[in-house]
């Protein structure tokens, strides 16, 4: 990315082929729409070349162009009304020894479910979770781009992950209630 | 502090935690990579104008500026101004008085007329010096047609000759439909082991593997020394998922 910065534009196709798979699927993750995910990954590197002079030596390509990726997904978000997202719940007051019902995960139909709970989420626990698993980010540099401690992440991390756990159960809890 | 060193906390929400980092990776369309570099090669040529201004004149070329859309990336309907430009002048020219009906023949002649026109102008921007003209050349040709036969011969010649791995990935893609003629695979198998790119290769091994009747002509690439391994063992996985 110095090179870019420093006039090298053609470097950007390296970045491109190196980065842009990851983009796509945190994109496709955060709106569950190919088509956008397309868009946005696109428009995340029409402003690398844009913004190549923020970038700092020592700042870390992945960092900076995940914070550049949440920028874009804010737009995104911002233009559009959101769709389904599950309802905030008091996470203290749900148990957290329930019986397991994630045991089939490996399964491709539990994956798939799992990717339709992520989309319930609100978009900022959505945002962290995808960042931290799959973004490939250290906590200390998903706390940079966020503004606020590595400690601070961790909680959110918890809270996100069990918020995904309770949806992610929801279809289960619902038929336990009916039968 | 690594991401390592979150716990979560019991079980249940472990294997959660280990299923996200295992969600299934998807591919993103080939127009994304089309689009990307199609904006790179923009950029490129506009930084490299403004560093040397008189080396982007040349009147064929600002004339060409001037009657082409200048982004063909979000131009959607745009690309069709000249076109459609021309269409009304003719139409001026040639519909009869009002309350006459035009007579087919002069339909027909207009229809004729524009598709010349743009074909006209998919040439000569296939032979611009500017890698981001000669893809405003594959995308216009596209909407020619490749079933063009002098459109056809320059998308092809493009594949084999262009020097830019972008527009000759372009051209790759506006043969989609043609890719199942016997004289456009045997070209494009003719010019496979000189491509030095294997993303170019990729992409080649991708049009023919859905063409009808390339199989054999594939089959002999994967025992070709001269294409690149990687290649070679693509090919192979692709020849594969077809049967």
């Amino acid at each position: 990315m110095s090179q870019v910065r420093d006039g090298d534009l053609e470097k950007l196709g390296i970045l491109f082929e190196r980065h842009h798979l990851r983009l796509f699927n945190f994109f496709l993750r955060m709106t569950g729409d190919r088509t956008a995910s397309e868009d946005l990954v696109q428009e995340v590197f029409v402003r690398m070349l844009k913004y190549r002079k923020s970038f700092r030596e020592r700042g870390e390509f992945s960092a900076w162009m995940f914070a550049l990726a949440r920028n874009v997904s804010a737009d995104y978000f911002g233009r559009r009304p959101r769709v389904t997202v599950a309802d905030e719940v008091e996470l203290d007051e749900q148990p957290s020894g329930d019986p397991l019902p994630l045991e089939q995960l490996e399964l491709a139909e539990s994956l798939e479910r799992l990717r339709g709970a992520l989309l319930k989420l609100p978009e900022e626990k959505r945002e962290l979770l995808l960042l931290t698993r799959s973004g490939g980010l250290t906590y200390e540099q998903i706390a940079a781009i966020l503004g606020c401690s590595a400690g601070a992440v961790k909680v959110r991390v918890h809270r996100a992950l069990r918020h995904l756990r309770q949806v992610f159960r929801a279809p289960e809890m619902e038929a336990q209630h009916g039968a | 502090m690594e991401r390592d060193d979150f716990r979560p906390e019991d079980e249940a929400e472990r294997r959660l935690w280990e299923a996200l980092a295992r969600l299934p990776e998807e591919e993103p369309g080939p127009g994304l990579r089309r689009r990307f570099y199609s904006m790179l090669d923009e950029e490129t040529t506009a930084a490299a104008a403004e560093r040397h201004p008189a080396r982007s004149g040349g009147w064929r070329r600002r004339l060409l500026t001037l009657v082409t859309p200048p982004r063909p990336a979000f131009a959607g309907g745009l690309q069709w101004a000249l076109p459609a430009l021309a269409l009304g002048v003719l139409l001026g020219a040639f519909l009869p008085e009002r309350g006459a009906a035009p007579p087919q023949t002069d339909v027909a002649a207009l229809r004729q007329e524009v598709g010349s026109l743009s074909r006209l102008v998919a040439l000569s921007l296939l032979e611009q010096d500017s890698a981001s003209e000669r893809l405003k050349g594959v995308s216009y040709g596209r909407e020619v047609g490749p079933s063009d036969p002098r459109v056809l011969d320059a998308l092809l010649a493009a594949v084999a000759d262009d020097p830019n791995d972008n527009v000759r990935l372009a051209a790759i893609d506006a043969l989609a439909g043609v890719a199942g003629r016997p004289g456009v695979q045997q070209r494009l198998i003719a010019g496979f082991p000189r491509q030095e790119s294997p993303l170019v290769q990729i992409a080649l091994v991708d049009l023919l593997a859905e063409a009808r009747g390339a199989r054999p002509r594939l089959q002999r690439l994967v025992d070709d020394p001269q294409v690149d391994p990687t290649v070679r063992d693509y090919l192979r996985r692709r020849l594969e998922r077809r049967t």
